[in-house]
């Protein structure tokens, strides 16, 4: 039993066996365990030697393989790291700095030279990693492996607080469960300051299979990217939709043979079933799995094998992985039967430690059992509703509250109407989802155009309304409150507004 | 062409499409409003963008996309 991801990786002894595998291929090139571990170990010492220990570290998490070497190295040093948006508004980052403490930031590349001048010897590395294991054993058991940030409804951002256990805990299942080995070669496109890319990173690092760590400008030309992940043997995706869907949208399968592909995972929205489906009749021996997740835990609890599109309906979020039991709750009973609609709750070795200085929050979402029918212990509540269908599996209905997910984003639709609010010009606003757009009305003297301009620069780009529209006054309901059930109407019963 | 602009204007209400000519260059155009052009443009004029036109040269500027429709309605 580990106490450590780094001891569960295996960052000891055992590296020697494996320092020629090319474990990271980014834009800047290949990258061996070897000289990964240089990377990590340049980053660890000089922790070590400024006396850093048992702090957070916030890492600017640019698509390369030297932001993961930074967050190995801060594990190694005893740390634990905070994954952050390199466009990140400073507004926002500052509320990070202060809710996490946060006194130290890393960025960019990682001179190993200085550290190791001409390269140094395997026996010399080894005897690093000997040293770092003194370290990173001695920590704290509650000190979090990380901290992930998301919006809260009110703007304000939320730290989630992420356990080593947690982590070893799902890996182990995901990799049992999806037979991740050496012959895996994952292409990654989830950006490293998203939590969803945990499922990348510690897949490759656990199984030491190759990750290509795929440019964002790739996702731009779509035929680039698909000659890519063909020229370079790439076999595992664990995507978004969106992102998918590009590839299926755009017909590139009748340009590029992509059936070397073996698996496709896809989490964080709705894969349109169209979409899916073209993807599904161009590589017919692909296994297509719809995971299902929440940055309440590590990694994803249940996922479903697709073996037909339901064009009706949305693909299911199945069953649970083997570290998960989920149950279904309404009003205080669980749910057994077909198509009663109930809450989720999770119970899980993966679920994290709770929100950052926020006991209240934490009491709400991890909670003790809802119903004496269920195990005791501590359930993640996680505000989505879901059925069961026929074979028991689970179907998702919809959010409890106003969250959306949105290019595989999750988003709370008050912190858009929120900093929408603190716009000079904007009076009232509501913020609406639809057919994949969010649609921002508002009104107030500010145009649309001067609008568009002060949300660029407070707003992150997926979090920018696709449409603006002004009006004279807001509906509002019986409760005086903005009426979003006559606005939806609006919107869906007239293509453009 | 006034449709197309009045779509890309409420994308990006804030740029001068007249003038601006490095739309992809400037990272102003991400692959999310790229599949947002594709998919409206399907739409309004009932044209498919394949992917081999999906290269910034076809996408740098409104007159360079309204020029690659064209061609394509011709094309089809």
């Amino acid at each position: 039993m580990f106490q450590n991801v780094m001891d569960y990786l295996g960052f000891g002894a055992s590296l020697k066996d494996d320092f020629d595998l090319v474990l990271f291929i980014d834009k800047d090139g290949r990258l061996t365990l070897r000289e990964f571990c240089r990377k990590v170990a340049a980053v660890a010492l000089d922790f070590i030697e400024s006396g850093v220990r048992h702090r957070p570290v916030a890492v600017m998490a640019e698509h390369s393989a030297d932001t993961l070497a930074w967050y190995l190295g801060v594990l190694a040093s005893g740390n634990y790291y905070v994954p952050v948006n390199p466009d990140i508004k400073d507004e926002k980052f500052e509320k990070i700095k202060a809710l996490a403490g946060i006194d130290h930031i890393r960025r960019g590349n990682i001179d190993t030279q200085t550290r190791f001048p001409d390269a140094g010897s395997d026996d010399e590395l080894l005897s690093v990693f000997e040293r770092l294991q003194d370290v990173y054993r001695g920590i704290p058991a509650d000190l979090p492996m990380y901290v992930i940030f998301t919006s809260g409804s009110t703007g304000e951002p939320k730290g989630i607080i992420k356990t080593h256990q947690g982590m070893m805990s799902f890996i182990d299942a995901y990799i049992q469960e999806f037979h991740f080995d050496r012959d895996t070669c994952l292409g990654s496109q989830t950006p490293f300051y998203f939590d969803a890319s945990a499922k990348d990173i510690f897949t490759a690092l656990k199984v030491r299979c190759p990750m290509h760590i795929l440019d964002a400008k790739l996702f731009l030309t779509p035929l680039a990217l698909g000659e890519y992940i063909r020229d370079n043997h790439v076999n595992t995706l664990q995507w978004v939709p969106s992102a998918l869907s590009m590839l299926s949208a755009l017909k590139v399968f009748d340009k590029v043979d992509l059936t070397a592909i073996q698996k496709v995972l896809f989490v964080g929205e709705v894969f349109p079933p169209k979409q899916l489906k073209t993807w599904m009749s161009a590589l017919p021996d692909t296994e297509f799995v719809n995971l299902y997740g929440s940055s309440e835990l590590s990694g994803i609890c249940a996922f479903y094998r697709v073996g037909e599109v339901n064009e009706e309906q949305n693909v299911p979020i199945g069953y649970p992985l083997s570290n998960s039991r989920i149950f279904l709750v309404d009003e205080g009973k669980v749910i057994t039967e077909p198509d009663a609609v109930g809450e989720i709750y999770v119970l899980s070795d993966a679920l994290a430690a709770g929100y950052l200085k926020d006991a209240e929050k934490t009491a709400a979402v991890f909670t003790e059992r809802p119903s004496a029918d269920m195990p005791e212990g501590i359930y993640l509540r996680s505000g989505d509703l879901a059925k069961y269908g026929a074979e028991h599996e689970l179907i998702f209905v919809s959010r409890r509250d106003y969250q959306i997910k949105h290019m595989g984003h999750r988003i709370e639709l008050g912190e858009i109407e929120s900093i929408a609010l603190t716009v000079p010009g904007v009076e009232k606003c509501c913020c609406i989802y639809h057919n994949s757009k969010i649609i921002l009305f508002y009104t107030g003297s500010i145009d649309k155009a001067g609008l568009s301009r002060c949300l660029r620069e407070r707003l992150l780009s997926y979090m920018i309304p696709n449409r603006l529209t002004q009006l004279d006054s807001l509906p509002l309901n019986a409760n005086g409150k903005i009426d979003r059930t006559q606005l939806m109407n609006q919107v869906v019963n007239r293509k453009r507004i | 062409m006034d449709e197309l602009m009045e779509f890309l204007e409420d994308l990006h209400p804030d740029i001068d499409y007249e003038t601006c000519d490095t739309l992809i260059d400037d990272g102003i155009l991400d692959s999310f409003d790229i599949i947002s052009i594709i998919s409206e443009v399907a739409d309004m004029f009932d044209v498919t963008i394949s992917a081999e036109y999906i290269v910034p040269e076809n996408f740098n500027s409104a007159q360079a996309l309204y020029d690659l429709i064209t061609y394509l309605e011709d094309e089809g």
